[in-house]
């Protein structure tokens, strides 16, 4: 016998070698070889190891063989078939059952988890997996309008533009338009209203989408005075004509004039917007009268072969620099652009938020998984002793490993059955809360791939969960565990991983805190914008006159003074009427020009929203005039034009003078219209705006077809509704009537979406801070339980209650502190993805990145300050006893 | 007689290295065996693959013995002759006696 301490031969390969060999033979296989390897390597151990690797290597074909051979031996210590996985089963779901709390704990903990993400994953997956509506769309190019001063990248194009694009441009074997646009339906029912759209004769074929029944439109009947025509979508045809095939040649009336039916459309048409399509007709576009500053059109090209997308690009940038040279006064500052239609149709800001989500509910799953891997640590400590007698009756050590993660998966996958179901109700209340107004919600649907998705990670969590703690379980050796049953807390190296879990939620919890503290902030810093008038009480009613029907001002004008008188005899109160609900509608952007100023080279000439309102409307929904006057009745048809203009107009494009008197001139039209007067201004759609560049119309003047009548009225929406209607329909009864709804509730409307999205975001923040929460606990009170032998001894010998306390604190409040310093980390590299989402604040706000962390400290703190208190009021006598 | 009670070369020398060890049959010692009586080197797992195979045969029987510190704490398998094993080595060796029986070569293989 050489020395009494043995050459250990190399690790590494020992370990390989562990590995390769079954375990039946590993014992005395590694034996052997550590045997060789010592007899050698008293006498050159460079030459030992030499040998030792060799016979490392070349135990490979004899390791796998010796697999082969044993692979049917139905010991204790291996299998594969069916009959362990049916035992692993058994023996799971009985421990759970043993254990309720634990397995209610960790399957809630992960079902809230994985709910939340199926249901973001299956937005993510209907907006970026959606079937595109044009086939073989790598050939296709959406063709849009684009303005940097207005911040506009993914406008529409004016009809005049587009025609002129057709003419010049050559990258393209074809072009197509559509627009957006809604009818009267009369016939046999009642009358409804229809959303449909109107395209150009060759949309189907440059989209690729051939009718599935009858014909797309031709050439010639995108003209005036061609026969109308009519297309059904899919889903319009199956719904009101039950899919008859024998619908062709059928007539339907849309705003009074009889349309021939001449096919139907292909069902995958109906894509985002689209979808709510019912009816298509051709797009009439008028050389006559191109009014260049109305921008409605959706263009899509087909590439020439041959034309690549850059080539594209470039064609169209510079056909849309040299229109706005030639029209500068309608199309200074606008430009084309051309993109792959799979590129410009998620914008940047939907799917920055898309992406934000995807993080969130991904640091979800990551601190539900860091929560149970805790609770199953902590478990197997508590199971040393059992899983130590199942490995000295010979269980082996892989064995053990895949007992423990079966009973994890069990809990993963009932977790993913509940989290399921949870995603649906989630689901259901976005739409809910989004009023149905974003088209993501509607999209969403639970289809093989959010149901793959969701069953991929319930089988991937449980490897991310349970594989540690089943490894450190099963770690142990039979001897050390039996002996040293009790405190088998798995030792430092235990310890240090529960910490690091610990550290990894908080930051986690962190950083989603952050963000949702940002944007809460940021819809707050929305929401607090002056809204400008008074809305309580007021009640909108919609109106749309068929344009084919009333398509003179003087019908439309004579309808609408009908309508408010009888709805003022009906409600007894004030009606007046605007073409845009304040702080909720959107006006029509329109670029006019000041009378007397120069329009400048290259900027975006002045714009506004084009609002037509009733003479007494600024009164009655309390906005008032600043300066000049309001409108009156004497306001008509025949005397001179006038506007109103909002305060933001009046100081953007007069600020050094008093707007009442001077003059203004709408693009498109002839005339000088004279501003009266300039009125306070309301709250803007858009998040970039505070007040609405309004520029306000009598309607007595610009008439529309589309309107609201509102009124103030303290009785609700519900009362008021059938009155309204019978007070129209005793003018028209032709005439369908929109919804009757309170102005409060069209502003929520409008920013439903956003308070969705809030709800989203703060609801897995506050999740994650209670996930952190019982996190700190949980190790907490483990390690004061683990160490309650040292504290009473600590306290036996006249240690002070505060320094036991604080010593066992500083422990929790030191992983705390990690957390936070790396969350914060986290926060601040993602708050650049946030800069353009956040309002009124800065992306790094010093209050959110200051305030959030306290709050989390202190939630933090208490998690870790209970269990502490527990253990120095324990009695010394009782804990030294239990040892 | 049923196919399988004849022994590979490999197989012929793990046992008689078996034979000869006795008592001390375990694997290293296979090894050295082997290596000393024909200047071979194998592999420890060939050799436990060949064990596991007479084994399931009923030719060897193994046991496990302590565990020693120079082999870092692991134990031993020894393995002995069973009955099935001497016979099939005979067999195999007499089987191999008739088929030489007049055979006249040059061991260098040159005819």
């Amino acid at each position: 016998m050489k020395a009494r301490s043995h050459p250990e031969p190399p690790r590494w390969w020992r370990l390989l070698l562990e590995a390769t060999v079954p375990a039946r033979y590993r014992d005395e296989h590694v034996g052997d070889l550590a045997e060789g390897f010592s007899s050698r390597a008293g006498a050159d151990p460079a030459a030992a190891r030499r040998w030792y690797r060799r016979q490392v290597l070349r135990s490979f074909p004899g390791a796998l063989r010796l697999r082969y051979q044993t692979r049917n031996d139905h010991s204790n210590e291996r299998g594969g078939s069916m009959e362990t996985i049916g035992q692993d089963l058994r023996y799971g779901l009985r421990g759970l059952w043993k254990s309720p709390g634990f397995a209610i704990v960790a399957t809630m903990t992960l079902a809230i988890a994985i709910g939340v993400n199926a249901s973001i994953f299956s937005l993510v997956s209907a907006v970026v997996f959606a079937d595109l509506p044009m086939r073989d769309s790598e050939t296709v190019a959406l063709v849009r309008g684009t303005n940097a001063e207005l911040g506009i990248d993914q406008g529409s194009v004016s009809p005049a533009d587009y025609m002129d694009l057709v003419e010049r441009s050559e990258s393209f074997e074809s072009l197509s338009a559509l627009t957006e646009t809604e009818w009267v339906l009369t016939g046999e029912d009642a009358p409804i209203r229809v959303s449909g759209l109107q395209t150009t004769a060759g949309l189907m074929e440059t989209w690729r989408l051939p009718p599935i029944l009858g014909r797309g439109f031709v050439e010639g009947e995108d003209r005036y005075g061609a026969p109308h025509v009519a297309m059904l979508t899919h889903g319009f045809w199956q719904s009101r004509h039950s899919g008859r095939p024998d619908v062709l040649g059928e007539t339907i009336r849309l705003d009074g004039v009889e349309h021939t039916i001449v096919g139907v459309a292909s069902p995958t048409l109906e894509f985002a917007s689209f979808a709510r399509a019912q009816v298509i007709t051709p797009l009439i576009l008028n050389r006559s009268e191109p009014n260049r500053s109305a921008r409605y059109l959706f263009v899509a090209g087909r590439l020439d072969p041959g034309i690549s997308q850059e080539m594209a690009t470039r064609e169209v940038r510079s056909i849309g620099e040299s229109l706005a040279r030639e029209y500068p006064v309608e199309n200074t500052g606008w430009g084309l652009w051309s993109a792959p239609v799979m590129e410009s149709l998620i914008n940047e800001d939907g799917s920055t938020i898309l992406l934000l989500l995807q993080l969130a509910v991904g640091m979800v799953i990551l601190i539900a998984c860091a929560n149970v891997a805790n609770m199953l640590l902590a478990r197997a400590t508590v199971r040393a002793r059992e899983i130590a007698v199942r490995s000295a009756l010979g269980a082996g050590r892989s064995r053990l490993v895949r007992q423990l993660l079966t009973e994890s998966l069990v809990i993963s996958l009932a977790a993913a059955t509940l989290g399921l179901g949870l995603a649906m109700v989630l689901n259901e209340a976005l739409i809910w809360i989004s009023a149905g107004t974003e088209d993501a919600f509607l999209m969403a649907e639970f289809d093989a791939r959010v149901l793959g998705f969701t069953l991929l990670v319930s089988l991937v969590a449980p490897l991310l969960f349970g594989l540690v703690p089943a490894l450190r379980a099963s770690a142990a050796g039979p001897r050390a565990a039996l002996r040293d049953g009790r405190s088998g807390d798995g030792g430092r190296v235990g310890k240090r991983a529960r910490g690091a879990l610990v550290t990894t939620q908080v930051s986690l919890a962190l950083t989603l805190m952050i963000l949702a503290s940002l944007l809460t902030r940021t819809v707050m810093n929305l929401q607090n914008r002056p809204l400008g008038f008074d809305p309580q009480g007021l009640v909108t009613l919609s109106v749309r006159l068929p344009e084919a029907v009333y398509d003179e001002g003087e019908e439309r004008r004579v309808f609408f003074a009908q309508a408010r008188e009888a709805i003022a005899g009906a409600v007894g109160s004030q009606v007046e009427m605007t073409s845009v609900i304040p702080a909720a509608g959107v006006g029509s952007r329109r670029s006019f020009v000041v009378e007397g100023r120069e329009v400048i080279e290259g900027r975006a000439p002045p714009s506004g929203l084009v609002v037509r309102v009733s003479a007494g409307y600024f009164d009655l929904i309390g906005l008032p005039v600043v300066a000049g006057r309001g409108f009156t009745d004497a306001d008509g048809p025949e005397s001179f034009p006038v506007a109103a203009v909002s305060r933001s107009i009046a100081d953007r494009y007069w600020p050094e003078d008093d707007p009442v008197g001077r003059r203004l001139r709408i693009s498109g039209e002839e005339d000088w219209i004279q501003v009266v007067g300039v009125v306070a201004d309301v709250r803007s759609v858009s998040d970039s705006e505070e007040g609405a560049p309004n520029i306000y119309r009598p309607h007595s003047q610009a008439s529309a077809e589309d309107m609201y009548l509102v009124t103030r009225t303290p009785a609700g929406p519900g009362v008021m509704a059938g009155p309204l209607r019978q007070a129209i329909w005793s003018v028209d009864a032709g005439q369908p009537v929109g919804e009757v709804q309170t102005m409060e509730r069209a502003q929520f409307e409008s920013e439903a979406s956003r308070y969705a999205l809030l709800t989203l975001f703060v609801t897995f923040a506050v999740f994650a801070l209670l996930m952190a929460a019982i996190g700190i606990y949980g190790v907490m009170a483990y390690s004061v339980v683990q160490r309650r032998a040292e504290i009473g001894l600590r306290m036996a010998l006249g240690a002070e209650g505060g320094t036991v306390r604080w010593m066992v604190v500083a422990q929790g409040a030191r992983m705390l502190a990690w957390g936070i310093v790396i969350g914060l980390l986290a926060a601040l590299a993602l708050s650049r993805l946030l800069g353009n989402l956040v309002f009124g604040i800065s992306a790094v706000d010093p209050l959110t990145f200051v305030g959030v962390p306290l709050i989390l400290c202190c939630v933090g703190l208490m998690a870790n300050i209970l269990p502490t208190l527990r253990a120095t009021r324990m009695d010394p006598a009782t804990t030294l006893r239990v040892e | 007689m049923p196919r399988g009670e004849y022994l590979g070369e490999f197989e012929q020398m793990v046992l008689l290295a078996v034979a000869r060890l006795g008592e001390r049959a375990y694997g290293m010692a296979i090894l050295e065996e082997i290596a000393d009586a024909t200047g071979t080197e194998v592999g420890v797992a060939s050799v436990y693959a060949a064990l596991d195979r007479l084994e399931r045969r009923r030719m060897v029987t193994s046991r496990v013995g302590a565990p020693t510190p120079e082999r870092g704490g692991r134990a031993k398998r020894f393995f002995s002759l069973e009955p099935a094993g001497r016979t099939a080595l005979h067999r195999s060796r007499s089987a191999l006696d008739a088929l030489w029986e007049g055979v006249e070569m040059d061991p260098d293989g040159l005819a």
